[in-house]
C-alpha cells in the first residue's frame, strides 16, 4: 500500500509536470540512495568552489594537496587514521541502533587514561607501558559509557542526549587536568596541555612507497578486521544481527537485551578510547591536549553514518572525509577558511546523506491528467488512507 | 560602579543566561512538535554572523536582528526539509547541520572577522525600577534584547497551554497520528515550527555578536549553543522552567571568572560540569520516576521519529 503527502505547493508543481511522489511503505534501495545523494553532494561543493574561488588554480590545488603527490596521501592518511577508530566506535554502536554521540568524550578519556599510566610508570619500558596505556584507554573509554549504557537499557534513557552531554564534561575534564599539576608550562592560549609522554610511549610512524603515515591507521584497520569478524561469526555477533533487526524478535529467542545492549555500548566506548590513546601515541600531538581532537569524535559518527555503519567501509569512508579535510586545507591560501573544508562540507555531505536516505521512502510516479482534478478532500480522512488511497491510482 | 561577588555572579548569570534562554527557546519549540535539532550550535553561529553581516551592511541593529533570524529560519529550513518533509534521519541530518553552520559561519563572516559592531544592541534602563539599591542597576539595566528573552517563554508557555493552536503544536510532538486523523497536517505544522524555532535560535547568535561581545568571531558562541540543548531537557520540556535552567547555567558557567577573581579553592572546571551532569542526572531520575508506567515521561513522545500516515 502506498500513500502519497507532500506539500500542497510541491504537489502542484509536480502535478503540473505529471509526476508526484508517493510515499513507500518500507524505504528501498538505501545504500544507492545515500551513495548517490553523497556523489550529488559532493558535485555541488565543487561547482559551488569553482563558482566562489573562480580560479583555475583551484582544482589544481585541491589535486596536489590530497591525491595528487606523496605529501597529500600521507594528509589523508593521517586526518584518516583516528576517524577510522571512532568511525568505528559509533559504527559499533548503530549494529544495535544506538547512537554514540559521546565518542568525542571518551575519545578524551582514553586519552586521560594513556597519559596517566604513562607518568605514573614513566621508567617503563616501551611494549608493557604501551599495552597498559591501551588498555587502560578501553576501560576507561567504556567506563565513560557504562551509566548512559546503563540507563537505556534498564530506564530507557535516551542515550543520544546523556552521551552527547557527557562530552561536555571529558572536555572540561580535560581543562581541569591539563592546567593542574601536569600542565605543560610552554602552553600558551587558548590550547591546553599537558606535558608530552615519554619518549618510549610514543609509536613510531610507517612508511609504504615513500608515503609516511601515522601507525594509528593500522592499527584501525586491525581493529576493524577483528570487529568484521567478531560480527560476523561468533555468538555474539549473530545476536547483535538479531536485536539489531528487531528486539522483540531477539527477547523472543531467549537473548538478554537489556545485558547486550550495555555490552555493545560499552564495547563501542572502550574503541572510542582506543582512537584517543592511538592518536595521542601515534599521532603529531603527544600530550593530553584539546589539539588532540578537531571534533575527531563527532567526525566519525559522520564516517560511520556515511559507511552505513559497516565496518571495512568505515575504513574507505574515514580516508573519504580525510580527503576533504586536506582539499580544504589545500586551499586555504585562496581565501577559504580551513574550517569550511573540514566542517562545511563534511557537514553538507552528512546532510545530503539524511536527505537521501529519507528519498529512499519515496519514489516518483507518472499520474494521468484526469486525475488532478480530484479534491484533496482524502487528505484528511483516515478511512481513506486506511483504504489505499493513491495506491494503485498511478499508471 | 564597585560590584559585590554575588551582584556580579547575578549580573553574569543574566548576561550569559539571555542567548541561552532565546536557544533554548528555539530549540523548544522544535522539540514539542517533535523535531530534535541537534545541530543548534551551528545555527546559532549562522545567526550571529548574520545578524552581524546585516546589522553593518544596513547600519541598523533592528534590520540586522531580523536579518539574524532569518539566517536562523532559513537555515533550519534545509533541516526542516530534510527531516520532516524527506524524513530524513534527525540525528544525522541535525549534525550535518552543525558541522555546516561551523564551517559556512566562519567562511562568510571572514571580510567581517574582528571588526566592531557599529550599531549593537542597546541597554535600557527600566525606569524607576533601575534606582532600587542592591539589585536594581543588576536586574534592569539590560540590553532590551534580554528583556525579550525574558518574556518569550511567558508567552510561549501561555499559547502552548491555553489555546487550540498550542494544543495542536503538543498533539503534533505526542501523538501525530491522532493530530493527523483530526485534521492537523503533521508536516505542515512540524514544518513551521521547526523554522520559527529556529529564528530564535539565530536570534539568540545575534545577542552575541550585536550585544555581549560586539564583534563577530568564529565559533564565537563556544559551546553555549549545546547548553541551551541541555537547558529543554534539564526544564522537562516545560517553557516557564526554561528561565530557571537558562540563568542557573548561565550562572554556574559565570562563577567560572568568578571563582578565579574570588580566590575560591573550587576548580572553576568542576563548576562549569555541573550543569551537564545535572541535565544527566535529570533525564535519569525522570525516567526512574516513570519506571512503571512505559507510556509516560517528560519529552514528547514522538520526539525524533519520523510521522509517516498509518503507522
Amino acid at each position: 500500500m502506498i500513500k502519497r503527502e507532500s506539500g500542497r505547493l510541491g504537489r502542484w508543481a509536480m502535478g503540473c509536470l505529471g509526476w508526484r511522489l508517493e510515499q513507500r511503505t518500507e524505504p528501498r534501495n538505501q545504500t544507492a540512495h545515500r551513495l548517490a545523494a553523497i556523489v550529488v553532494g559532493v558535485v555541488i561543493a565543487l561547482i559551488a568552489v569553482q563558482l566562489a574561488i573562480g580560479d583555475e588554480d583551484a582544482f589544481n590545488r585541491i589535486y596536489r594537496g590530497t591525491i595528487g603527490s606523496k605529501r597529500g596521501w600521507s594528509n589523508i592518511l593521517d586526518l584518516a587514521a583516528p576517524l577510522v577508530l571512532t568511525g568505528l566506535a559509533a559504527a559499533v554502536a548503530l549494529k544495535l541502533r544506538r547512537w554514540n554521540v559521546g565518542v568525542e568524550g571518551q575519545f578524551f578519556m582514553g586519552a586521560f587514561a594513556g597519559v596517566a599510566i604513562a607518568f605514573q610508570l614513566e621508567s617503563m619500558s616501551g611494549a608493557p607501558l604501551l599495552a597498559l596505556m591501551f588498555a587502560g584507554a578501553a576501560l576507561c573509554g567504556a567506563a565513560w559509557i557504562a551509566v548512559p549504557a546503563i540507563a537505556r537499557a534498564y530506564l530507557n534513557v535516551n542515550e543520544i542526549l546523556t552521551t552527547l552531554m557527557l562530552n561536555f564534561v571529558a572536555i572540561l575534564f580535560l581543562a581541569y587536568i591539563a592546567t593542574g599539576p601536569w600542565r605543560n608550562p610552554q602552553s600558551q592560549g587558548s590550547i591546553l596541555a599537558t606535558r608530552d609522554i615519554p619518549e618510549q610511549a610514543r609509536l613510531p610512524g610507517v612508511e609504504v612507497a615513500a608515503v609516511e603515515f601515522s601507525s594509528g591507521l593500522l592499527l584501525g584497520i586491525a581493529v576493524a578486521m577483528v570487529l568484521w569478524l567478531v560480527f560476523r561469526s561468533t555468538t555474539f555477533g549473530y545476536m547483535v544481527r538479531t536485536v539489531g533487526g528487531s528486539e522483540q524478535a531477539g527477547s523472543y529467542a531467549g537473548i538478554n537485551v537489556r545485558l547486550l545492549s550495555v555490552a555493545v555500548l560499552l564495547l563501542s566506548g572502550g574503541v572510542a578510547g582506543v582512537a584517543g590513546v592511538a592518536h595521542m601515541t601515534g599521532g603529531d600531538t603527544n600530550a593530553y591536549a584539546t589539539s588532540l581532537s578537531n571534533n575527531t569524535g563527532y567526525l566519525g559518527i559522520a564516517v560511520a553514518v556515511l559507511a552505513g555503519g559497516s565496518f571495512p567501509v568505515v575504513v574507505f569512508m574515514a580516508g573519504v572525509i580525510g580527503a576533504i579535510i586536506s582539499a580544504g586545507s589545500a586551499l586555504r591560501l585562496l581565501d577559504v577558511g580551513s574550517e569550511l573544508g573540514s566542517f562545511g562540507l563534511t557537514g553538507f555531505i552528512l546532510l545530503m546523506a539524511a536527505i537521501g536516505e529519507g528519498l529512499a521512502n519515496y519514489r516518483l510516479r507518472r499520474e494521468r491528467p484526469e486525475r488532478e482534478t480530484l479534491p484533496p478532500g482524502d487528505q484528511a480522512s483516515p478511512a481513506a488512507a486506511a483504504g489505499g488511497a493513491g495506491g494503485s491510482r498511478g499508471t | 560602579m564597585e560590584l559585590e561577588l554575588w551582584q556580579a555572579a547575578l549580573l553574569q548569570a543574566i548576561v550569559i543566561g539571555s542567548p541561552i534562554l532565546l536557544a533554548a527557546s528555539g530549540e523548544l519549540l522544535g522539540q514539542r512538535v517533535g523535531v530534535f535539532n541537534i545541530g543548534i550550535e551551528g545555527v546559532m553561529l549562522m545567526g550571529a554572523v548574520g545578524g552581524f553581516m546585516v546589522a553593518a551592511e544596513a547600519g541598523n541593529v533592528v534590520v540586522g536582528l531580523i536579518g539574524a533570524a532569518a539566517f536562523g529560519a532559513g537555515f533550519v529550513f534545509l533541516f526542516g526539509l530534510a527531516t520532516v518533509v524527506l524524513r530524513a534521519n534527525q540525528v544525522v541530518a541535525g549534525f550535518g547541520l552543525w558541522l555546516l553552520g561551523l564551517g559556512l559561519s566562519s567562511q562568510i563572516g571572514r571580510p567581517y572577522t574582528g571588526k566592531r559592531a557599529e550599531h549593537p544592541i542597546d541597554h535600557w534602563e527600566i525606569p524607576g525600577l533601575h534606582e532600587i539599591p542592591w539589585v536594581g542597576d543588576i536586574l534592569f539595566e539590560h540590553l532590551w534584547l534580554a528583556y525579550v528573552a525574558f518574556l518569550i517563554p511567558f508567552f510561549i508557555a501561555l499559547v502552548m497551554f491555553r489555546t487550540r493552536h498550542g494544543l495542536n503544536i503538543r498533539s503534533v510532538g505526542e501523538d501525530p497520528g491522532s493530530a493527523d486523523a483530526a485534521g492537523v497536517s503533521v508536516i505542515a505544522w512540524r514544518l513551521a515550527y521547526v523554522v520559527f524555532g529556529g529564528a530564535l535560535i539565530g536570534l539568540s547568535g545575534a545577542f552575541l555578536s550585536l550585544g555581549t561581545t560586539q564583534n563577530w568571531t568564529p565559533f564565537m558562541t563556544s559551546g553555549l549553543g549545546w547548553i541551551g540543548l541541555a537547558v529543554v531537557i534539564f526544564a522537562g520540556w516545560r517553557p516557564l522552567l526554561l528561565i530557571v535552567g537558562a540563568y542557573l547555567f548561565g550562572g554556574l558557567r559565570a562563577l567560572d571568572f568568578i571563582a578565579q577573581s574570588g580566590g575560591w579553592n573550587v576548580p572553576p572546571e568542576i563548576l562549569t560540569m555541573l550543569p551537564f551532569i545535572g541535565t544527566v542526572a535529570v533525564l535519569i531520575l525522570g525516567a526512574w520516576r516513570y519506571r512503571h508506567r512505559p507510556d509516560a515521561g517528560a519529552a514528547p513522545r514522538a520526539l525524533g521519529q519520523a510521522f509517516f500516515r498509518g503507522s
